[in-house]
């Protein structure tokens, strides 16, 4: 019944290859904030979109003017066509223009939306507890998606920006190869957060996020300044979903503010419950284990729909998500891959003085 | 009541504080001051008020009213961690470790001004080993101190309530503490540990001058090694003297010991 002879493998697994490194950003990003620093942040899908507006942005203003042409009206029924076709020529012809437009857009959509999560928390804060602000970011989400859905400046309003394309397809005519490419740019980009988020939570200032974590009150006390940690981290997590959201728009060839609602925070959420709070080895675990089964649920769904079955098989997606959140909840609430107990280097200091 | 005499060197001050939850008045104008270098006693009944105090000092809860000083200096609405920074640091009543974390972990974080705590330098080792270093180091001959040190690698959950206690007031004294509020340091611990405890207090005020203020009920401890007590009722302050005169106090006696 199901046929995967017009599957290509190759292509298939580019394609999940990227989308596992676009996923395993945000999953990283998630669980430095709530995994360690115990900030539950349920507007992940906000932090994402702010780099893919900032990326859609570029594209139609700035990287026209980079490659010496007036920036056309990206929105304007007169002008739409010729300026998407403008974007898709430099994208195809002009390397430099290109790399540049996609570096201008990491470093403004990071610092964007580094400093909208830093503004947001520090403001709530100040007021209630992390959980209070759990709602603000999740109400806040969604009242900016739905303000840049109806406002046209920023992206077109509700028809969005095409002709996002990948930023290899400008120095190779072979559109595998530069897929492979870009491939290659998002695991490494992936690997950079890793790391440096590895490193991050092995040093005093892990150890300072998880005890704000355990104790917010407790810290306090031994003169941590809470919410200005819990801004700061917040700033961080947020400046890397913004990269993730970059690569996301990058890799779609499409801004648009339907990919951003709830469903995209929850995924993440389930990401890092599954792969284990406070471990970064599992935030990649869990976006692996989400990648695949997004991707199955949706070729199952496509080949259930042409064999004539009447099931949508995209919502057993959400029921497979809630039933991993349910039993990772209920036997498992560590995670697959636990938090590892010691934070910096003092320990072995320590064990090398009692072993003499 | 009078205002006991204030001394040049007084180093805690409290000039009628109050405070209302809702409505009930949980500290009902209480005034008293810690001379540098004295062990001070805060007894009373239960809900009488010290712990309440206790947070009011500390920053953890915002008087009402009245005045706090430390150090000659007004802390009454500093936030609790700009108290810590300032060398008067609190003990809880419950022991309130960073469960999940080793007791190295738990010992290390009061320390002030670690670089290694900023994010701009976290992720760069060279800013911050050596650092470190000497921090594990101190941490290590703290834990040493209240017999820990063999346990450092395990979980603070891992520990006694008693061993729990020795690490609360470690991890204290690793922020270099002025003054110390403890608030019940002997409740729940095996008598031989609780008697270590109150001569390890005994041993830091001698040795390294540091200021104690602490709420226990366990009199028989407390009156070994304190100076001077207060006895909080209601709310109020009741009574105050050395601990001879409280313990021939009548109306101490009537309200603390019911007889």
């Amino acid at each position: 019944m199901i046929d995967l002879s017009n599957i290509d493998f190759v292509a298939t697994t580019i394609a999940l290859l990227t989308i596992f490194g676009i996923w395993s950003i945000m999953a990283i990003s998630l669980n430095l904030e709530y995994g360690v620093a115990g900030i539950p942040n349920f507007g992940q899908a906000l932090f994402v979109s702010l780099g893919a507006y900032t990326t859609g942005v570029m594209y139609s203003r700035v990287m026209p003017l980079l490659a010496g042409h007036d920036a056309l009206d990206p929105c304007d029924a007169d002008t739409l066509a010729s300026a998407l076709q403008l974007r898709s020529d430099i994208a195809q012809s002009m390397p430099v223009a290109t790399f540049v437009t996609v570096a201008i857009a990491l470093v403004v959509a990071m610092f964007i939306s580094g400093l909208v999560g830093y503004v947001m928390s520090l403001i709530t804060l100040r007021l209630k507890e992390e959980w209070f602000l759990a709602l603000v970011l999740l109400v806040g989400g969604e009242i900016i998606r739905i303000l840049v859905r109806g406002y046209k400046p920023i992206i077109c309003a509700n028809s969005g920006i095409a002709g996002i394309a990948q930023p290899f397809r400008s120095i190779t005519d072979d559109t595998q190869l530069g897929t492979i490419l870009f491939m290659v740019m998002v695991l490494v980009l992936a690997l950079i957060v890793y790391w440096y988020s590895e490193r991050l939570i092995r040093s005093p200032y892990g150890r300072l996020l998880k005890a704000v974590r355990e104790n917010d009150a407790v810290a306090q006390s031994l003169g941590k300044d809470v919410v200005r940690i819990r801004a700061r981290v917040m700033f961080i997590g947020s400046a890397i979903a913004a990269v993730a959201g970059v690569l996301f728009a990058l890799n779609l060839g499409l801004v648009s503010t339907n990919d951003f609602v709830v469903t995209l925070t929850l995924d993440v959420w389930v990401m890092v419950v599954l792969g284990g709070l406070g471990n970064m080895r599992g935030a990649l675990l869990g976006a692996a284990v989400i990648t695949l089964l997004r991707r199955v649920t949706q070729v199952a769904a496509i080949q259930l729909n042409q064999s004539g079955v009447d099931l949508e098989f995209n919502f057993v997606r959400f029921i497979l998500l809630g039933i991993i959140l349910l039993i990772m909840l209920r036997y498992r609430p560590q995670g697959l891959l636990p938090e590892s107990r010691r934070t910096t280097v003092a320990h072995d200091a320590l064990l090398t003085d009692a072993n003499k | 009541m009078p205002l006991q005499n204030v001394w040049l060197d007084t180093m805690l001050e409290l000039k009628d504080v109050r405070k209302d939850f809702d409505g009930l008045r949980a500290v009902d104008g209480v005034s008293f001051g810690v001379d540098e270098g004295q062990i001070v006693g805060l007894i009373g009944p239960n809900g009488s008020g010290k712990s309440t105090l206790l947070s009011l000092i500390a920053g953890t809860i915002e008087p009402t009213g009245g005045q706090i000083f430390f150090a000659g200096e007004d802390i009454t609405h500093l936030p609790a961690n700009e108290i810590f920074q300032r060398g008067l640091v609190r003990g809880f009543q419950d022991p309130s470790l960073f469960f999940q974390m080793t007791l190295l972990d738990n010992t290390l974080l009061p320390i002030k001004n670690q670089r290694g705590e900023q994010a701009r330098y976290a992720p760069w080792r060279r800013f911050w080993q050596q650092e470190e270093h000497d921090h594990s180091q101190k941490a290590g001959n703290m834990l040493e101190q209240v017999g820990l040190r063999e346990h450092f690698d395990k979980s603070a959950s891992d520990l006694s309530g008693g061993q729990m206690k020795l690490l609360e007031i470690a991890r204290s004294l690793m922020g270099d503490p002025r003054m110390l509020l403890l608030d019940e340091p002997a409740a729940g611990v095996a008598p031989k540990l609780a008697h270590e405890i109150f001569a390890y207090i005994a041993m830091l005020r001698r040795d390294a001058g540091v200021t104690f203020l602490i709420v226990e009920h366990r009199l028989e401890l407390l009156f070994n090694i304190v100076d001077y007590v207060y006895v909080m009722h209601n709310g109020k302050r009741l009574a105050h003297g050395t601990p001879d005169e409280i313990i021939d106090n009548d109306e101490v006696r009537e309200v603390y010991f019911g007889d």
